[in-house]
């Protein structure tokens, strides 16, 4: 949207990062076809992290735009989750349940844009639960691991500039993530 | 508010009657547009736009309204009909709707056990589907097998007669004398047909 010379930014985030708003790691030609796109006004308004679940359990496939410029469902709930920004705990839990791998693939990518957790993501490796994957203009099988290993090696991901993230050699030295599972159970 | 400049013009305090207009305007929204009792949310869930397709839909003539129902996308909570999904859409999303419907103000920040709740529910939900198609699955290849073996009783009842019609037939037309003779004997021709 260009007004007076001013460009204006859509649907912007709650939070953001090194000053700019997070909604602005989605490049702007994506971000656009996502808020004109009915998967996203049917399903991404009004929603809250525990709401959007519904949606997130049924994904069947991780993805961004289609060769049409229609975006899948993957990337606008993606989108919307930068937007609500919820808390770290709530993106963990996506991570770490069992049951629905596409949501766990949703936090992983999240993890990869907004935290850039690297320790995160390598402990991801040893999943190698089938998922599909539309990149490139086609569909083909790929597994979690493999994915955690493209976050952390790749520049891009289903056609998103992954932002730029310390790798740290050792592999143990990720102290952070053990406190705040402590965290977890002392809130039960 | 208005006072005379030094040219004998008046001039506006600009501010002061922004906020007026402002207070107005909402006043005024929130005297057309209540909360309508009794109408449930429109379930997005449920919002499969090809449901319809390619289907006619009867629309009762007794609706006599200028908005109300017509060809299109149809809100029930505005009484209101929209030609094509994405304008519906964009009417479930706007202000109108939401104060009518009573979604507006939705709880947007939550917490982990809120999320956990929902989670919960979203498993139990699967699994009894998963429980549900099994059990579909088993009736319908019952049913399936049912079909199938009555298919075939069928197929034996049909074919036992019809060889013997045929052989009847055929040789009535040959020689009747003979065939009499046959029959009465108990059987029914030599050679002439292979078994
Ligand atoms: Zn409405």
């Amino acid at each position: 949207m260009v007004g007076k010379g001013i460009i204006v930014d859509r649907e912007l985030s709650k939070s953001t990062h090194k000053g700019q708003n997070s909604i602005l790691l989605i490049e702007k030609i994506i971000r656009e076809r996502i808020f004109d796109s009915l998967y996203w006004k049917q399903y991404c308004f009004n929603v809250n992290a525990a709401l959007i679940l519904d949606r997130c359990v049924e994904i069947r496939c991780v993805g961004g735009l289609e060769t049409s410029g229609k975006p899948m469902g993957f990337i606008c709930l993606l989108v919307k989750l930068i937007q609500l920004m919820p808390q770290r705990e709530i993106i963990e839990f996506y991570l770490n349940q069992g049951k629905f791998k596409y949501l766990k693939v949703l936090a992983m990518v999240f993890i990869r844009l907004v935290y850039r957790d690297g320790g995160l993501l390598k402990k991801q490796l040893n999943d190698y639960r089938k998922v599909r994957l539309y990149e490139h203009g086609e569909y083909k099988l790929s597994y979690v691991d493999e994915i955690a290993d493209k976050l952390l090696n790749d520049e891009m991901f289903i056609g998103l500039n992954l932002p730029y993230m310390k790798t740290n050699g050792d592999d143990e030295s990720d102290d952070e993530s053990d406190g705040s599972d402590e965290d977890d159970s002392d809130s039960d | 508010m208005s006072e005379k400049n030094s040219f004998g013009r008046r001039t506006w305090d600009k501010e002061e009657f922004s906020k007026q207009g402002a207070l107005r305007r909402e006043k005024e929204q929130n005297k057309t547009i209540e909360k309508v009792e009794g109408v449930s949310q429109i379930d997005r869930d449920s919002l499969n736009f090809n449901k319809d397709l390619n289907k006619r839909q009867v629309i009762a003539s007794n609706v006599v309204s200028t908005r109300g129902k017509s060809f299109g996308f149809y809100c029930e909570v505005c009484d209101l009909t929209f030609k094509d999904n994405l304008k519906y859409v964009d009417h479930l999303n706007s202000k109108p709707h939401l104060i009518r419907s009573g979604e507006l103000n939705q709880q947007i920040e939550v917490t982990l056990d809120d999320v956990k709740q929902r989670y919960e529910m979203l498993v139990k939900k699967m699994e009894e589907q998963q429980n549900d198609d099994e059990k579909y699955d088993i009736k319908k290849r019952i049913a399936k097998r049912q079909a199938f073996e009555e298919e075939l009783k069928r197929k034996r009842q049909t074919k036992k007669p019809k060889p013997v019609e045929q052989k009847t037939n055929v040789s009535t037309n040959n020689n009747d004398k003979d065939d009499n003779m046959m029959s009465m004997m108990g059987f029914s021709g030599f050679g002439s047909t292979k078994k």
